[in-house]
């Protein structure tokens, strides 16, 4: 295994800081579900949009950035559109964009070769679904 | 060792998470008009529903001097429409047709002021470890 196969610090970090903060969430705001969900559902998405990244550039730091900043308007898409209920919610934005920073982070160094698309792909795939479970349960 | 291209991308990342943790605790706390300057009429008093009714029911009151804010429940709770009401940034007494009410953090508020610090010290271990060369 050389240096930058898995487990790789900055990707395992962003994840294991995603379950924490997803945790205070859940013990901070036991009633808003909502905000947890948002936070994991942004972390998801934005995971699956990078793993294609990552795979597409091999020179991968700013078109990291740059897949964050889509996320996060593709975000502010969805919060005015389909999911705009009583209002567009600017705490809603946040939370869903806070996790795809979190994505963006683990994702920055990632590199074609080292099965970061891999474990993106799987980890947001699991958070996508945990987010809207507890968006809309 | 550190690679300049890396740190400066997740500066970027940092700067864009601590902007977004920012605008989760503002939004809240704005809620409660603390921070905001009141000087008019309420014109509108809305309830509206969410996902789930009850919980996170959204309070829009609307002011003759501009378009409908997102109150908390407590707030809106004060003002009924043709109120006159009025109230200096950041003091914590609403005045509602010459009355005066005391105002405050919602649970919700003070809760993301807690975990907006917490997140963006994350986001700091994480340009610290992400900035480093593979």
């Amino acid at each position: 295994m050389n240096a930058s196969s898995w487990p790789r610090p900055t990707l395992t970090l962003s994840l294991v800081l995603v379950v924490l903060v997803g945790v205070s969430y859940g013990v901070l705001f036991p009633d808003r579900t909502d905000y947890l969900g948002h936070f994991l559902a942004g972390a998801g998405g934005t995971f699956w949009l990078l793993a294609i990244v990552v795979e597409l550039d091999r020179n991968s730091r700013w078109p990291v950035v740059y897949g964050v900043l889509a996320a996060v308007l593709l975000g502010v898409f969805t919060e005015a559109t389909v999911f705009r209920l009583a209002e567009f919610d600017p705490v809603d934005l946040a939370n869903q964009s806070l996790g795809a920073v979190f994505a963006g982070f683990g994702m920055v160094d990632g590199r074609p070769y080292d099965r970061s698309a891999g474990i993106a792909g799987v980890a947001g795939l699991a958070l996508l679904v945990a987010g809207f479970a507890y968006a809309f349960s | 060792m550190r690679s300049p291209r890396s740190f400066w991308a997740a500066l970027t990342l940092l700067l864009v998470g601590v902007a977004f943790a920012a605008l989760a605790a503002w939004s809240m706390v704005a809620r409660s008009t603390i921070p905001l300057a009141l000087d008019g009429t309420v014109t509108s008093i809305e309830l509206r529903h969410e996902k789930h009714p009850g919980v996170d029911d959204v309070w829009m009151v609307g002011f003759d001097d501009d378009g409908p804010r997102h109150l908390d429940r407590a707030v809106a709770a004060l003002l009924t429409e043709g109120d006159r009401v009025r109230k200096d940034a950041w003091s914590r007494t609403l005045v509602v047709d010459g009355e005066t009410h005391d105002v405050a953090l919602s649970d919700d508020a003070r809760r993301m002021l807690v975990l907006a610090p917490v997140v963006g010290g994350a986001f700091a271990v994480l340009l610290v470890a992400g900035s480093r060369r593979p």
